[in-house]
């Protein structure tokens, strides 16, 4: 079984896992990982959206190998220990979540965004595609523009 | 198959066992399976259309010379498409079982699964957890049932979970319907108003909770079902207007698909077609549509709701060509609410809704964010299967397999404008959680139809198969 080594919110992780296992997989079952969410398995829903090197992915399609000496971030390593990230924060001023399941990846994503476009307009936010069955788009909208003047 | 520690075949179909999600669900690619025969194999969309309208009964006859606005609507199966799959942890073993779930009956749920594995009910310890938003779906157990007997039969713990395509195609839907709807008028008042139903079956057989419901709604030959349907339906739709003698009636119509309560159960189609002759009605009698519904709304609390849209969203206001707003309204629930939106159907195939402001009457608000989040949830519903989201049935089965293709709203179809407003009202606190539908499908149906200059008569919308199925 091939070996994979790789950062996960700022640790040294390995696991073994055949190449083409989603890394998503790797992250939730191998390595107890949970934040990103299944939702569909083709970059479609966009559940599970982390990031890879600082830019969005969805892990779902991306084969465990190719994380292999990256730096994978999950929602879990997005805070700075106590310290909320200004998108978490942002997000909680504006209460967007309902069930929440959508959320992690929500969040990744905006913080991606943000990271882009320091102002973004609505139809930057508009290219975010995650499913929210919940249905609070106008909330994330908000947070997001929120977000953004925190972040000055 | 790396990872893969087992295959199990179980009543519902068949589980492989792995060490990870990712080669379970390979493994499951690989299967070579025989399927017996579905339920309904022989039917698609087009005959479960005929089998509705045959069973929707006729309106009433009427003089010549009486003067009506009628419609007849179809509204597609939707999909509950929970973001989380149906899943569940179950833990079976010779002495006692565990399972742990997001349910909504978890008392039947405890009782059925003590019987799926043969144990005493005292026996089985049921976990009620956190789970996905299900908008009805969760009121079935079956991912608990599945997850013990795999256990059981594998002789382990498992955590089961369906592939997005399962739960998609072998999930549950709100039922296909078909409607009549007129209203007869003289003389600038609203004489009678009658609206016959009929629909695919909605399978509450879950009861409402408890053993004693659950055991009556699943008395055999559909007698049971069918009695708790009348009274869901005859308990939940009302007409808020004084539109003089006026009837609803529910015909269903008995097919064995997957079906099940989806947030507002009857009335967001219901009342979404009744909201749409009332605009047709208002036009006939050639008044504006608020005001209209100013007119002949029931009680001053509704009026209230109304104005406030009507003042906030400043209904009236002179918008492009290929776009307008649209307005609905909706009693339930010791609740009342009004929808407002602005649509910009410049193309009519790629509709926005661009604005919406919202007015609710909940009575006493415990909690007044988690309030105006329950409107936002029903302002989305209501977009997404008013416009594009929807699931055709082919041979038995649906064609939508994932969000590709099953077009639940996204953030680009969402309006950038949300403005709700409480009105905090009388003491006793109503419902809120699927209050918001009804009054928004009214709504965004009315400002394409103003948008447009047609008629809406199907739902969703906009509904081609601009997709490749996945194989079935």
């Amino acid at each position: 079984m091939p070996s994979h080594t790789f950062t996960v919110n700022g640790e040294s992780v390995t696991v073994d896992a055949p190449d083409d296992l989603p890394l998503l997989w790797a992250l939730r079952d191998l390595l107890g990982i949970r934040g990103p969410k299944y939702g569909c398995g083709i970059d479609v829903c966009k559940a599970c959206t982390s990031h890879l090197d600082g830019e969005a992915v969805r892990p779902c399609v991306v084969p465990v190998a190719e994380a292999a000496g990256r730096e994978v971030t999950t929602i879990e390593g997005l805070a700075d220990g106590d310290e909320l990230h200004p998108v978490q924060e942002a997000w909680l001023e504006q209460d967007v979540a309902q069930c929440g399941y959508c959320q992690p990846g929500q969040i990744m994503a905006a913080v991606a965004l943000l990271k882009r476009t320091k102002n973004p307009t609505d139809a930057d936010i508009d290219e975010i595609a995650n499913v929210c069955r919940c249905g609070t788009y106008f909330r994330i909208r908000e947070a997001i523009k929120s977000a953004a003047a925190r972040m000055g | 198959m790396p990872g893969v520690l087992d295959v199990v075949t179980i009543g519902t179909g068949v589980a492989v066992v792995a060490e990870t999600f990712g080669q379970a669900l390979d493994g499951k690619e690989a299967l070579d399976v025989t399927w017996g025969p579905g339920t309904v194999d022989a039917l698609s969309d087009d005959g479960i259309k005929a089998r509705l309208k045959a069973a929707t009964p006729s309106l009433d006859v009427l003089g010549l010379l009486v003067k009506k606005v009628e419609g007849e609507f179809d509204f597609a199966f939707a999909s509950h498409a929970p973001l989380e799959t149906n899943s569940a942890v179950a833990d079976v073993r010779s002495d006692g079982a565990e399972v742990w779930l997001g349910l909504k009956s978890p008392i039947i749920a405890q009782a059925a699964i003590a019987k799926a594995v043969g144990l005493p009910v005292s026996k089985v310890k049921v976990h009620v957890v956190q789970s996905g938003g299900s908008f009805g779906r969760r009121l079935f157990y079956d991912a608990a049932l599945e997850a013990a007997a795999v256990s059981k039969k594998s002789g382990r713990p498992i955590r089961l979970m369906w592939s997005r395509i399962d739960d998609t195609r072998h999930g549950r839907m709100r039922p296909a319907t078909h409607h009549r709807v007129r209203a007869t008028y003289a003389a600038g008042q609203v004489l009678t108003f009658q609206h016959q139903v009929a629909a695919v079956e909605t399978d509450f057989r879950h009861g409402l909770g408890d053993a004693l419901t659950a055991a009556a709604a699943s008395i055999p030959s559909g007698i049971g079902n069918a009695t708790f349907a009348q009274t869901l339906f005859l308990t939940t739709v009302k007409s808020p207007y004084n539109f003089g003698l006026t009837t609803q009636t529910l015909t269903e119509v008995p097919l064995k698909m997957h079906t099940g309560s989806w947030r507002s159960v009857y009335s967001a189609n219901t009342r979404g077609a009744e909201e749409i002759i009332v605009d047709e009605l208002a036009a006939k009698l050639g008044k504006d549509p608020v005001a209209f519904r100013r007119e002949f709304l029931k009680t001053a609390r509704q009026r209230a709701v109304l104005a406030k849209v009507a003042e906030e969203g400043d209904w009236g206001r002179e918008l492009p060509a290929g776009w307008a707003q649209g307005v609905g309204f909706h009693d339930e629930y010791k609740a009342c609410t009004a929808c407002l939106v602005e649509i910009d159907a410049t193309d009519p195939k790629e509709p926005r809704v661009t604005k919406a402001v919202i007015a609710a009457d909940v009575g006493r608000v415990i909690n007044p964010r988690g309030l105006e989040a329950q409107m936002l949830g029903g302002l989305t519903d209501a977009i997404s299967t008013t416009l594009r989201a929807g699931l055709h049935i082919d041979e038995g089965l649906p064609l939508e397999g994932s969000y590709s293709q099953f077009h639940y709203a996204r953030q680009k179809d969402s309006p950038k404008d949300v403005q709700i407003y409480v009105i905090e009202g009388a003491d006793e606190p109503g419902g809120a959680g699927e209050l918001g539908v009804p009054a928004a499908v009214g709504a965004v149906a009315n400002a394409y139809a103003r948008a447009t200059g047609t008629k809406p008569r199907s739902f969703p919308i906009n509904f081609d198969v601009d997709f490749t199925p996945f194989p079935r």
